[in-house]
Order: structure tokens, then sequence, then C-alpha cells
């Protein structure tokens, strides 16, 4: 079991990375593709720049005395007018001449292919004639790499009819006559000139380079075109690519990978009558097998991937009996350890040497890799490690000699992982811990040797690409990483961890500096890195405290000054990161420490604080003075933000100094004092992250004052020294930092600055708090606020006004809140009310005497403090008046402030007005209509109270409004309804019973007379009144039982209401926009509900459902006839009404076991009555309703209604088939009648009985059901028969919808309903195999169920379906390698066996991918 | 002309089916028992696969029994004389029904002397309680061995075991804790299971008592003094907001109620009956319970 876990874990552990090296592999090979593309497109632009030379030269030529260039021989020609230039502006077929018919003269052939096919489109010469034949002679033009001339011998030439035309090519020159136009050539004349191979090389660049701007039509070069988009044709195919990897290359090695492990299983447990020489035999004939197998494959090219597989299998199966000779007990036939090793040499050698025949890292990389996994399921004493030395030397030489880089990294993490696995069997899981072992100093040994041959692999290697560098460099830390590891895990002196470390480190950093690693700058720092990092550690492990942090100060102080010194970054960033190191300690040791030592008492803590200030300086001098005397070395990132985090870090060390050497009242002090220091250097030096850290050293002390210089401890008003003393000197520092907080006149420095300042007042604010008593605290704040107002103005920093109004608000709070209880009065006044004024004063006086430069500031400034008074005359009033006169006297003060507003214009107080209005009407309804008690003869106080109010309230609507304003219109309108809401409420006070009946009559009659003086306000309260008298009816005379002269007044009252609503729908008045949108049918809306309830309320339950669809086919058709929409959504409405109700009563009705029975008697007729109104939707006059989407709802009702009557009248188990046929009648449906909706109902009720299926019929299913044959298989098979039914309507579907575009992936689906419909019964077909079969044949039945899908897939041609064929069989081998290897009672037998059936099979499986897989092509 | 004839036609069938349902005398209650049933089959299905893949063992099942046996069993000597003798008659019964059960497990019955409890529940690992109410309804011994076959296919089919995970999982409770278990109430398994659960333990439990040689009509004669019970019990709503409370109720209780309607379990066991041929079964045992006491003392 250990062993399989073993394998599993190299396995899985190999797998990530060989994924990573595929990968890697294939973005090779797609850069070695991009760079023959660049390559080709250098080798286009050549030769178009050539083009264009000659064409130059041409151009050049034209404009020379033709007699001075022109051969004799070209003389016949250079009088040709127009077609010469044509040769010159279609000249691809220039070249081809020659390549064609080097017997002919060139000059001929010149001409002979001058004529192109399309030339008489060319516009005649426009240009001076051009002879080409005396400026493009072809000797002038050997470079041009596109047009090689081509002998003769190579060419020869066929009987084409390039050469059968020959004689014709004097009909291109016959255009030569001047003055003729171009004669239109026929396209048959002109192919056999062109000849074909020419044509192929060099007609698409001569075009585009010889192309004339000035006389070509514009054409689009390859330049200049975009980069071809990618095709669905195309991604296909590299979709494909992996499909084909998977099939022709994984499952090959996958499968050999199993049987060699089997096999090697086999030798080791195989516990028969078998002997040790047999099973050897045996393993060497398998491996022998492999390798002959794989040498004769491999001359096959179809079969080279499969034959590559075998050879790698072979090898490592050699390689690991001829180690088990010794080391395998139960394949021991070998007694001398020095014979083996020799043995072992000599098969790694040849193994080395003839798999590097292949050139193939698959090869050699398998067989190593399958060597590593055999030894170690067998490797079990020290002697036997020499065999994974042996691998690591060879693969090293490969490695070097190949430059297999990637490869190593396989081989480290093989030899490493083999010696843990190795001593993991020895030390146990947790490992040595301290414990010593036998074998201790052979492991050490072997280890370092591991790590000294990887290491000298890295140092002497040179890796041509930054691919193979990094690879390097990822093998590198590998490395070290295992060393440092293993001798972790195997560690018996942990003590030597120190000089462990120090040494690894020294000897990396020194590996890093030798000449042959600083030539590749990428080791050296690597290197670097790693020695510096080691050697950093190292002091952890023996020192701690303030002696590690020094030592990590020392360290980093030296990095740094080092890299200055000889200006190398990696030693710049080792000593700041470093830096980071030492901030790291001082947080999370040092002050911790210092915090522990505060809790204990406030004495001076010398030595961390020397410590800190000590770092403080060190830092702020890395940052100020190294930073600033070498700025060069720290310009860029990440060197600038290190050095900056130094500064940083500095400043937590000074703030930490500062805390440990000054105490209690003073600590605040010290803070203060850094941050005025950092405020004068931050200024000079203009540092924006100074400002940040002096701010935050002003919240330091901030926060040092809230918790110990206030001394909130002590009783208020009682004097404190201490605070009398450190507060205005904090609060001085803080005015001064102010001064300097500044470094430009950005609004973000001025902020800062204001904050600074206003910190200042914030500390005296809270002096006064802490000693001035609480009656006169009003006073003293708002005399404050003053005094801040005026220094504001005078010395001009405005931004004091600010602080006064925070001042005045606190002065306002001081006022209301002070003396709650109303002890001190004088007479039945309040001392508390009185002392409000002179803050009403003040208010007042800041209102006036507000000077900024801000108009808005100041205009919001006065609005505020002209409400504040206010709002503090009406408190003042509120204490003073008697209770039930409270709202009288704040309208009579409404009054009087809105009479005041009309004398003096301030329209603010118009709304203060209002405001108090507004109080006085809320205190009307809250405490006035509760007073019962009699005023005088019949009239209340309640009447008298809200009688005055309500009369103000009238007055107000017309005197508080502010004339030409936009909101006079609401404030009136607030007003009235007001007035007439009080009304309202007084009529429900007098009758309630008939309640809803007087309001909407009353409604009624308010729009009567709207619709006769159309008087607005009343439009609207007449909707105010129908609405509560909807409410009223619903909520509470529904449920009036009582009569009224024998009849209810149930029936009595909502019938009045509904038929005043029905006459309100026609006569109320409404603007034409909002009658246009039938806002007037909300009164038929209303009606409607009416009676919908009233059909609740007098059918019997089980009617109602049926009544509601009725009364909404009624509606529906009514509203169809009259045109009228609202009529058919309220139809809507019911008919969903109706379809919800059969959930509570219909469904469950009637008795069991009967079919017949008033469920289907009651429920069948919705669905009818839904479909058919579904059915009339398509009339042109419902456009609208299905612009609503009502036709789907009502499908989705209709089709919702059956299924859900399925659900309910069969059997449970029975549900998923019935609803599996819905699906098919769905699908026939839709296909008939061409109706996607039916289509769409389908593919959900298809997810609905695919999750049916799965929870109810397979998981849900009775534990001891499984004998039943409808338990087992029938049920969901006979669902399952009716999903896959649907295909061929699927397919049909598919084709109707191919035009039609999508636009998400519920779009897809629909246009590919046989995907969805393959997919799901195949989802449940294959749980249904896994939880329906027995355990031991799940697998096969799967492996059946994904051949069956396969060869379904290849008849229909259908690739994805073949995919899951594919993915299934690779779920068979994921199960058994997963599960069924675990499970218990089975032995190392049945799991070598099915390792090695199941590699077979996989392999299998790959040979026939293999075999088939230009087929496959073909189907794309 | 065709549209409007097709309207009337539906318009008929409409009106058709509302005169029927309005003459039709059976009243039908409005419940949330269509909703409640969707729910709670929709949630067993849901909570089923995961209940399956991480099942308790038996081991387990039956600690948890013990346990909740121990805080649930009334003390022999706190029972009456007559009580014990039920009891044993309960025990005696139970013991030959049980003998047939899927599962081997160690069932034992017990009797809660509560003459208000018409109600019988089944505890995970074997403990079966039977209220004393309940048993006055039984005329027969075919009776109680169909009810205790009922409570044991409770237990045999796991569905006291998967209620045991799904409290523990709710109330984050740790199985592996002594006294954890505790926590669930009584009330969790006096409420019974969902419709598939309980027809399902109607089915096999009848099928039990038949193999320990009782009639399976004792199912048919308990299941219809259920239906008298529930049509005596049972309240007719006769207002719309009556309906809409009871309906409020319903689903709140109702989802942990989902049991299925007595006449749709009489349904089922006269369907099983037909089913497997057992009409020729109908011979009932008298409900018959032995016990002597002299001076107060229970002696046989």
């Amino acid at each position: 079991m250990e062993l399989i876990l073993v394998v599993l874990a190299l396995l899985a552990a190999a797998t990530p990375f060989a994924t990573i090296y595929l990968l890697w592999r294939q973005y090779k090979l797609r850069q070695q593709l991009l760079k023959l593309t660049e390559l080709s497109m250098e080798v286009t632009d050549g030769l178009r720049r050539d083009l264009l030379d000659l064409k130059k030269q041409v151009e050049t030529a034209a404009a020379t005395p033709h007699t001075s260039a022109v051969p004799a021989a070209h003389k016949p020609i250079e009088t040709a007018p127009a077609p010469s230039e044509a040769v010159l502006e279609k000249p691809g077929p220039v070249a081809p001449p020659p390549l064609a018919r080097p017997e002919q003269p060139a000059v001929e052939k010149r001409i002979a292919v001058s004529q192109p096919p399309h030339r008489t489109e060319e516009k005649p010469a426009a240009k001076p004639i051009i002879p080409p034949l005396a400026v493009a002679p072809t000797e002038h033009k050997p470079s041009v790499p596109a047009v090689p001339p081509v002998p003769p011998a190579e060419k020869p030439a066929p009987p084409s009819p390039a050469i059968s035309t020959q004689p014709s090519t004097p009909a291109p020159v016959a255009p030569k006559l001047p003055g003729a136009p171009p004669i239109p050539t026929s396209p048959a004349a002109h192919p056999p000139v062109v000849h074909p191979t020419a044509v192929r090389v060099a007609e698409p660049v001569q075009v585009a380079a010889l192309r004339s701007p000035a006389t070509s039509a514009p054409r689009p070069t390859a330049a200049s075109a975009p980069p071809p988009r990618v095709t669905a044709q195309q991604r296909m195919k590299s979709v494909f690519a992996f499909e084909e990897l998977l099939g022709t290359n994984w499952l090959n090695k996958i499968g050999i990978v199993l049987v060699v492990i089997g096999v090697a299983s086999f030798g080791i447990y195989e516990l028969g009558q078998l002997g040790a020489g047999f099973r050897v035999a045996v393993s060497y004939a398998v491996g022998a097998a492999f390798l002959v197998g794989g040498v004769f494959l491999e001359k096959r090219n179809r079969y080279r991937v499969f034959s590559y597989a075998l050879i790698g299998g072979g090898w490592s199966l050699l390689f690991f009996t001829t180690y088990a000779l010794k080391h395998v007990e139960a394949m021991q036939v070998m007694s001398s350890d020095t014979a083996n090793l020799i043995l072992m040499l000599v098969v790694a050698l040849a193994m080395v040497v003839h798999t590097l025949r292949y050139r193939s890292q698959v090869v050699t990389g398998l067989s190593f890799m399958l060597a590593y996994s055999t030894i170690a399921l067998s490797q079990d004493r020290v002697y036997s490690l020499p065999a994974g030395v042996i691998l690591a030397i060879g693969l090293v030489a490969i490695v070097i000699k190949m430059g297999w880089f990637e490869l190593e990294v396989f081989g480290i993490l093989s030899s490493y992982g083999n010696h843990l696995y190795w001593l993991y069997r020895i030390v146990g899981p947790n490992g040595a811990q301290g414990r010593a072992f036998e074998e201790y100093h052979a492991s050490t040994v072997i280890l370092l040797f591991y790590w000294i041959v990887y290491r000298f692999s890295y140092v002497i290697r040179k890796p041509k690409t930054s691919v193979a560098e990094h690879m390097s460099t990822a093998a590198a830390i590998i490395n070290t990483g295992l060393l440092l590891g293993a001798m972790k895990f195997q560690s018996v002196h942990p003590e030597m961890a120190f000089l462990a470390l120090l040494i690894v480190g020294a000897a990396e950093f020194t590996f890093g500096q030798i000449p042959i690693t600083r030539r590749r700058r990428e080791a050296f720092v690597v290197l670097s890195v790693l020695g510096s990092a080691l050697m950093i550690a190292a002091p952890f492990f023996k020192y701690s405290g303030n002696h590690l942090a020094i030592l990590w100060m020392v360290g980093a102080e030296v990095f740094l000054v080092a890299g200055v010194m000889f200006s190398e970054v990696v030693f710049r960033r080792v000593g700041m990161l470093t830096g980071l190191l030492v901030a790291l300690h001082l947080v999370f040791i040092d002050f911790q420490e210092l915090m522990v030592r505060r809790r204990l008492n406030e004495d001076l803590v010398l030595d961390l604080g020397v410590m800190f200030a000590l770092c403080g300086a060190v830092f702020y001098l890395n940052q100020l003075f190294i930073g600033w005397r070498w700025r060069q070395f720290f310009d860029d990132a990440p060197d600038e933000q290190l050095l900056i985090s130094h500064s940083y870090i500095g400043g937590f060390a000074a703030a930490c100094a500062a805390w440990a050497l000054c105490s209690s009242d003073w600590t605040a002090i010290a803070f203060a004092g850094i941050m005025l220091a950092l405020a004068v250097l931050g200024r000079r030096l203009k540092s924006f992250h100074l400002q940040v850290q002096y701010a935050a050293f002003g919240l330091l002390s901030l926060f040092r004052v809230a918790v110990v210089n206030l001394h909130s401890d002590i009783p208020q008003y009682t004097h404190v020294t201490n605070r009398l003393i450190t507060l205005p000197i904090i609060a001085a520092a803080f005015y001064i930092t102010a001064k300097f907080a500044t470094t430009d006149e950005r609004k973000d420095q001025q902020t800062l600055r204001w904050l600074f300042a206003f910190c200042g007042t914030g500390l005296l604010t809270a002096l006064t708090y802490y000693e001035v008593p609480e009656l006169w605290q009003p006073l003293a704040a708002i005399a404050f606020a003053v005094a801040l107002l005026e220094i504001g103005q005078w010395i001009g920093y405005p931004a004091l006004a600010w602080h006064a109004h925070l001042l005045t608000g606190l002065a306002i709070v001081a006022a209301v809140t002070a003396d709650p209880q109303g002890i001190h009065n004088w007479h039945t006044i309040p001392w508390h009310a009185l002392g409000a004024l002179p803050v009403v004063a003040g208010a007042y006086w800041i209102a006036r005497r507000i000077r900024v430069a801000d108009a808005g500031h100041m205009n919001l400034a006065r609005v505020f403090y002209s409400w504040a008074a206010t709002g503090v005359m009406a408190w003042v009033i509120y204490e003073a008046t008697p209770e039930p006169w409270i709202a009288v006297a704040w309208v009579a003060f409404a009054i009087a402030l809105a009479l005041v507003m009309r004398k003096i214009g301030y329209a603010q107080l118009a709304w203060q007005a209002n405001a108090v209005a507004a109080c006085a009407v809320v205190r009307a309804f809250t405490f006035n209509m509760d007073l019962e008690e009699p005023l005088w003869l019949y009239f209340s106080l309640r009447l008298a109270t809200i009688a005055i109010v309500a009369a103000g309230l009238y007055f107000l609507s017309r005197a508080a409004t502010v004339a030409g304003s936009e909101s006079r219109r609401i404030v009136s309108y607030l007003h009235t309804f007001a007035a007439t809401g009080l009304l309202a409420y007084l009529a429900w006070r007098e009758m309630p019973t008939w309640l809803p009946a007087i309001w909407a009559v009353f409604a009624f009659v308010l729009a009567v007379v709207d619709r006769r003086f159309e008087l607005e306000d009343l439009r609207w309260q007449a909707h105010m009144l129908s609405a509560l008298a909807m409410l009223r009816a619903i909520g509470v005379n529904l449920y009036v039982l009582d009569t009224w002269h024998g009849v209810s007044i149930r029936l009595l009252s909502l019938s009045l209401v509904a038929v005043m609503f029905y006459a309100m729908s026609r006569i109320i008045r409404m603007p034409e926009g909002l009658r246009q949108r039938d806002f007037h049918h909300i009164y038929s809306w209303a009606a409607s509900t009416l009676v919908s309830l009233l059909l609740w309320y007098e059918l019997k339950p089980v009617s109602v459902a049926v009544g509601w669809a009725v009364f909404g086919l009624v509606l529906f058709e009514y509203g169809l006839w009259r045109k009228t929409k609202q009529f058919r959504f309220q139809a809507y409405v019911a008919l969903t009404a109706s379809f919800g109700r059969i959930f509570f009563s219909n469904l469950t009705a009637g008795t069991p076991g009967e079919f017949w029975g008033p469920r289907m008697l009651t429920v069948l007729p919705i669905a009818l009555i839904l479909f058919f109104v579904y059915a009339q939707l398509s009339e042109p006059d419902a456009q609208q309703d299905r612009a609503f989407r009502f036709d789907l709802l009502l499908a989705y009702l209709g089709t919702g209604t059956v299924a859900a009557l399925a659900y309910f009248q069969f059997e449970n188990e029975w549900i998923v088939t019935a609803w599996a046929t819905i699906v098919l009648v769905l699908f026939a449906v839709s296909f008939v009648l061409d109706r996607p909706i039916f289509l769409h109902q389908a593919l959900l009720l298809t997810v609905g009985t695919c999750t049916r299926g799965i929870m109810h019929n397979l998981f849900g299913a009775s534990y001891f059901a499984e004998g039943n044959w409808t338990g087992r298989f029938f049920v969901l098979g006979s669902a399952i028969a009716a999903l896959l039914a649907c295909l061929p309507f699927a397919f049909r579907w598919r084709d109707r919808m191919k035009s039609k575009p999508s636009s998400n992936w519920i779009g897809a689906i629909v246009r590919h309903p046989e995907q969805f419909m393959f997919f799901s019964p195949v989802l449940l077909l294959t749980l249904m195999l896994a939880v329906k079969m027995r355990a031991e044949m799940i697998t096969m039945s799967w492996g059946v169920e994904a051949l069956g899908i396969l060869i379904f897939a290849f008849m229909i041609n259908e690739r994805s379906y073949r995919l899951t064929g594919l993915v299934l069989l690779l779920a068979s081998f994921g199960k058994i390698v997963c599960f069924d290897m675990w499970r218990g009672g089975w032995t190392w037998r049945d799991r070598y066996i099915t390792w090695i059936c199941v590699g077979a099979a996989m392999s299998f499986a790959g040979f026939l991918y293999t075999k088939y897989r230009e087929k496959i092509r073909q189907l794309l | 002309m065709k549209r409007g004839i097709v309207f009337v036609v539906v318009l008929l069938v409409g009106v058709s089916a509302l005169y029927f349902s309005q003459r039709r005398h059976e009243s039908t209650p409005v419940t949330a028992n269509a909703v409640v049933a969707i729910a709670a089959d929709t949630q067993r299905d849901l909570t089923r696969a995961p209940m399956r893949l991480t099942r308790l063992s038996d081991r387990e099942e039956i600690t948890v029994g013990r346990e909740l046996e121990q805080q649930y069993a009334i003390p022999e000597d706190r029972l009456t004389p007559e009580e014990h003798g039920l009891e044993n008659y309960v025990r005696k019964v139970g013991n030959a029904v049980a003998a047939n059960a899927h599962r081997r497990l160690p069932y034992s019955f017990h009797l809660v002397p509560d003459r208000s409890m018409i109600n019988a529940f089944s505890l995970p690992g074997g403990p079966v309680f039977v209220g004393e109410g309940l048993l006055d309804l039984m005329t027969s011994e075919d009776q109680l061995a169909n009810i205790l076959g009922h409570e044991i296919e409770h237990i045999d089919h796991y569905h006291c075991a998967e209620r045991v995970q799904v409290e523990a999982r709710l109330r984050n409770l740790n199985l592996d804790i002594l006294g954890s278990i505790v926590q669930i109430p009584l009330q969790i398994w006096e409420a019974g299971y969902n419709k598939d659960e309980e027809l399902e333990a109607d089915r096999e439990g009848m099928r039990l008592a038949v193999l320990g040689g009782y009639s399976p009509y004792g199912a048919v004669s308990i299941f219809e003094e259920f239906s008298k019970l529930h049509s005596e019990y049972v309240i007719h709503a006769r207002s719309p907001e009556e309906e809409l409370s009871q309906l409020a109720i319903q689903s709140l209780e109702g989802y942990f109620r989902s049991h299925p309607l007595p006449s749709e379990r009489l349904a089922q066991a006269n369907a099983v009956i037909a089913h497997e041929g057992w009409q020729d079964r109908k011979k009932q045992k008298p409900f018959r319970v032995e016990y002597e006491v002299q001076n107060g003392e229970y002696l046989k």
C-alpha cells in the first residue's frame, strides 16, 4: 500500500511539472512558428524592397534616353506604349518567365508574361513609356530571394499549356500600336502564359510591391493588412489539437507507465509459486519486449510517439530489474554489491547512450522517471541509494550534453524525493527531531553529493536562451531548498543549524562571485541572493533579542554600503530588504517587549529607548543622507520605495524611543516636539513622506492627550495642574505646526494646516469643557466662537470661521442639555431656557458679522444661524406654554414669522414659518385629537383647537409663501392637504362602519366638483380618499358579517365602492398624458380586485381557481373585444392567481387512487383556458401584450400547470418519466407549430427531469429497493429513453436555427438543443450506473457506456459526443486509480492486474486514436 | 367566428368545471400540502445525497440511539403493573416483527405511559416508543404489529439516522462528544417524517408484519381509525382569511410534519395487499395483554 502511495505521489508530483513542461513545449513551438513567420515576413519585406528598387531603377531608366541604355535587341519593343506600362503595374508575372522557359531569351520571356489576365482593366499609359526590357535584366537582381532562378534540370519544361501557347506571345505585344486602346483579352488566352510555379512563388509579393499609388487602385498589401482573425474552424482545430495530444500522446504514456509499474509490482509482491529467477526473467522479458517493440515501431512515422513511450518504459524496466537483482528481496539472484553496481552503471550508460540517439526528451525523461519510480518501490537499505546516485550522474551528464535543463528539475525532484521517502521509512513522518540513526552520516554525504552534483551542473552550464536560464534558476532554487528540507527532516543536531546555514549560504554566495557565474547575470543574482538569505537567516537560529536586531542592522548596513561602493544593485537591495527584516523585529519583538514593560509601570526604559533611538537615527540617515548623496541609485522602483520605507521605519523607531524615554504627561509633549521638528524639516525638504510622518506623530500626540493628559478620570470642574500646563503647550505646538504644515498652496496642504489648527482649538475647547461650570458653558462656548471669528477676520485666516461654527453648535447643545430636570426656575420659566438667550443673541451676531470670501459659505452660515435662533425660540415657547395650546401658539408664531418675512423680505423666515406650522400640525394630530373635554356648548376642546389650527393653515397656505417662488404651489398644497386630512380624520372618528362608502362617495363628489370648477387640489384629494376607501374596504369591511335590513353590509359596501370606482374610472379628470397612459384604469383594477375577492369569499375552495380562470377568460375576451388592454392585463393577473391557487386546493383535492377526480377535472380546464388565452395572443390587437411577454407567461403557466398536475397525479417514482414524456411532447409541439417557446420549456423541464432523476430516483431511492426491477433501471431508463427520443427533433431544431444569431450562452443552448438533450440523459445514465450498479461493475459499465458514446459519436459525426466518450474513459481510469485501488478487500494481485489491464487499455485507446487520426481530422 | 366558437367551448368547459366543483359534496380543505410536499420533497432530495455519502455507521447509530433511549425511556420501577404488562406485550410483538428487518440492530420497545399520546416514534439504532393513547385505539394485535413494523422501518431505512445527521448539522453538534445528542428535543422524533418516508415505512412495515405472522389488514384497520380521527379533528376553513391563517400555520408546521393524509396511507395499504396477494390474510388476533397482580405486585 505504501509503495503504491509513493508511486502515485510521485506521479501526482510529476504530473503538474509534466503538464507545465508540455505547455512550455507548446509555447516554444509556437514561438518557433512565430519566428518562422517573422522570418518569412522579413524575406517578403526584403523582396518588396528589392522590387521597389527595381521600380525606381525602371523609372530612372525611363527618364534617360532609350537609345543609350537599351540594347539593340530590345529596340523593337521600346515603342510599346500602354502595354509596357501595364507590365510595370502588373509585374506579377515578370519574374516567372525565366523560371518557366529558360531557353527563351530574356526579352521575349518578359514580353510573354507581361500580359496579365486583367491587363485590359488598367488605364492606358498616362506615364512615359517605360521599356521594361531595358531596365530589368535578370542578372542585375540576383539577390531577390523569392524569385530564385530555377535550373532547367529541376524544372524540366513539361508539355504544359504555357509552352503550348508560347506562340501567342505576340498577341500581348499587339497593343504597342500607338494610340490603340487596350484590347480586352479573354481569360482563356492568358493563363497559359503564366507558369504555375512562378505564380505561386512570386505573384503576391510582386503585385504588392510594384503597385503604383498614383495609378493603381488601393489594394491591401501584406504589410498593411491586419492579422487574420481566428476562425471558428481554427479554434476547433486548436481544441482538437489538445484532444489529439491526449489521445495519441498521453494515453500511450500513461498506459506504459501503468504497465511498467504493474510489472515491477508483480516482481516485488507476487506471492505465488514463482521463483526469483522467473520474476527476473519476466521483468527482463517485458522490458526487452518494450524496447524491441519501440525500436521496431520507431521506424514508422505514424507510431513514433507510441514507440518512444515503449523505449522509455523498456529501459526503465531493464534498469529496475538490474537493480532488483541485488536489492529487491523477492527478486534477489545476485550477492555482490560491486557487481550489481557495475551492472547498473552499464545499464545506465546504455540507457543514456541509446536514448540520446533519438534526441527526445520524452524517451530519456520517461526512462529516468520510471527508473526512479520503480526504485522507490523497493528501496529499503542505505546501500540501495547508489542507484539514485547513478541515475543523478547520468541525468546530469545528459543535461550538460543536450541542454535539457528542464529534465534536470525532474531529476532533482526525483533524487531528493526518493531520498526523503527512504528517510521517512527510517525516521518516521515527523523526521529525526534530534534522534540519532545509523545511516545519518551516509545520508548526509549522499545529500551533499546530490547538491554538489546539481550545483556543479548549474554553474558550468551555458544556457542559450532566457527560458533555459529561467529553468536553470528553478533547478538551482529547488536544489538548495530540497537540500535544506532534507537536512531539516533528518536533523540529529539542531544546534548546528546556524553553522549549516552559514556554510551553505557562504558557499552559495561564493559560487555566485566566481567569474564563470558572474558572466551569467541571472545565475549571479540567484546565487548571491540565495547565499545572502541563508547567511542572514543563520543568526536567527542562534541569537535573539537586541543582538539579533543589531546583527541584522549591521548586516543591512554592510550590504547597503557595499552596494553603494561597488555600484551593485543586488547588494543594495539585499541591504534594504534586511533593513525591513530589522523593522519586523522591531515591530514584533522589541515593540512587544516595550509594551509589556509599559504595562507594568511608567519608568524610564533606557536600553530599549537607546536601541530604538539608534535604529531611528540609522534609518533616517539611510534615507536622508545616503539617499540624497547617491540619489542616482535610488531613483527607480523598487529602490526608491525601499529607501522610503526606511524613513517610515525610522519614524516608528523614533516614536518608540520617545515612548520609552518620556513617561506620563510628557510623552505627548515629546510626540508633539518630534512632530514640530519633522514639520520644520518637511517644509524645508518639501517631503511628502515626512508630512505623513509628522501627521502620524500628531495623531499619536492627540491619542496620548486623550488617554493621559485630559485626566478624564478626575471629576469635572476640578483644576489639574498638569492639564493646565501641558494642554496649552501642545495646543501651541499644533498651532505652530499648522504654520509650517504647508509646502505649497495646494488645497490638500491647506486642509492639513486647517486640521492642525483645529487640533489646537479642540485642545483648548476640551480644556474649557473640563474647567468651566455647566450653566456657564453655553456662554463660554459662544464667546469663544465669536472671538475666533473676529480673530480669524483680523489675521486674515478665515478658516477659523469653521471653528466658530462648531463652537456655536456646541453652545446650542450645551444650552439645550443643561439642567435637564429643570431644577433651577425663574417663576414658571426654567433657567436653562433663559440661558439659551445669549446663544440666540450670539448666533444672530455671527449671522450679521460673518465675512468670508466664499459667498456660498457665507449665505449658508447665515441660514444656519437664523434657523438655529428660530429653533431655539420655538424650544423656548414649548417650554413655557400650557400643553393644549402649544399647537395654537406655534401656529401664531408661524403667522408672526410670515408677516415679518413679508415686511423685511428675507425668504428664510417663510420657510421657518412653514416648519413651525408643520410642527403645529403634528402636534394637533398626535395630541389635540384625543382631547375629549367640552369647551363650550357642543364644541369640544379638540374641535376648537383643531379648527383654529386648520384656519391658521388655510391662512398660511397663502401668506407663508414667497411671491414668485417655485415652491409656492407645493406649500399651498401641503397646507390645504393638511386641513383636508384633519377633516377626514374627524369623519373617521364619527362614522366608522360606513367609512369606505362615505369616503368613496366623498371622493366621487370631489371629482365631480373638480371636473366642474377645475380645482386641482380637490382632484388629488379625491384620489387619496379613493385609495383610503379601497384600503378600508379591503382591510375592514371585507370581514364585516353584519346585515342591514337583511342584506350583508359587506356586499353592499363593497358593491357600492366597486360601482363608484368603475364610475370614477370614466369621469375622473386627469392630464392627457396620464390618461393616455391608462392611469384612470387604476379604478377599474381596484374594481376587478374587489370582484375577485368576492369570488374568493363566495365560492367553494376547490372552485375558486376555476372561478378566477373563468373570470380572467371573460375579462380577456372583453378587453380584446373593446381593444382595452387594461382589462386584458387584469385577466392575466386573474389567470396567474388561478395558477397559484391550484397549489393550495386543487392539486391535493380528491380521493387517493381516483384518476378522474376533482384534481383532474378542475386543473385541466384551467390549463385549457391558459393555453387558449395564449393562443389568442397571436391576434394583431394583442401586440402590446406580446411586448410585455404575457404570451410567454401564459405558455409557461400552462405548461407549469400540466407539469404540476403530473407531479401530483403520478407516483413519486414515475414523475421523472412523466416529465420526460412532457419534454418529448413539448419538443414535438414546438417543432410542428414552430414555436421556440415550447422548446425553451422543454429544455427547462429537461433540467427539472434530470434534477429530479438524480436527486429523487437515484440518491433519494430506498436503500433496500435495488432488487426491484422498477427501482433499478426501468423507471429512470424510460425517462432517459424519452429524453433521448427528443434528439431527432433537437437536431432539426438546430438546423432550423442555424441562421439565427445568439448573443449569450442561453442563446447558444437554444441554438444547439441537441447538445443539451444529449448531455442531460448521458449524465443521468452515468450517475444511474454509478449508483445502481454493483461496486465492482461500475467502472466496466462506464467503459461500455463510453464505448457506446464513442460509436454513436462517430456515427453522427458529433465531436462533443466523442469528447464525452473520451472523458468518460479517462474518468474510468481515474476512478480505478483514485478509488478502486484503495478499497478494502483488494489484494496486491488485484491491484497490479488492474494497473496492467487499465494501462493496456489506455495504450490501446491511444493506438486507436493514432490509427484513426486522419479520419477524425476529416470530420473538422 | 371560429375563434368565437372555440371561446364558447372553452368557456363552457370552464363553467362546467365550476359547476362540477360547486356541486361536489366532499369539501376540499385549503392546505399548503402541495407546496409543503414539493418543498419537503425537494429538501429531502437535496439532503439525501449528502446523507448517503456521509452516512453514520451502524455502531455510531446504535451509540446515539442508546444515549437518546436513556433520556426518554421510563424506568421500569415507575411503571404500574398494567403499564408493565403493556410494555411486555409491545416488546413481544415488536421482537416478532423486528426479526425480519433488513438490518440486524438491537431493537428495543418501550411504552410511553401517557393516554393522551396517540403516537409512536423510533430512535436511531433500534429503540421504539409507543404511546399508551395509541394502544387504546387498537383492537387487534395485528394493528400493533403493523404500527411497530412501521416504526422499525423508520430505523431500518435510515430515516432516523438521517434525521440525526440533519439535526447534528443544523445544530452544529459533534456526535463524537458524549452527551451532545441530548440537545435534540423529543419533539423532533415525534414529529414524523416526510411523505415519502412515511409511505415507505408503511409499505415495508406491512411486509415485516406479514413476515412476522400478522395480518396486513391490521394496517388497514388502524389507518381507518386514523382517518376517522382526522376527519373529526381537521379544521375546514370557512373564509379566505381563515384559509390564509391556516395556510400560514400549515406552511410553518407542515413543512416539518408533512405526513401523508390517512386516506393516502389507507389507499396505499390496500394497493400493497392487492399487489402482494395478501387478500386471504384477513384474520386478526385480538389485542390481549396478559398480566397478573397480587397484593399490588406484578407477577406475570
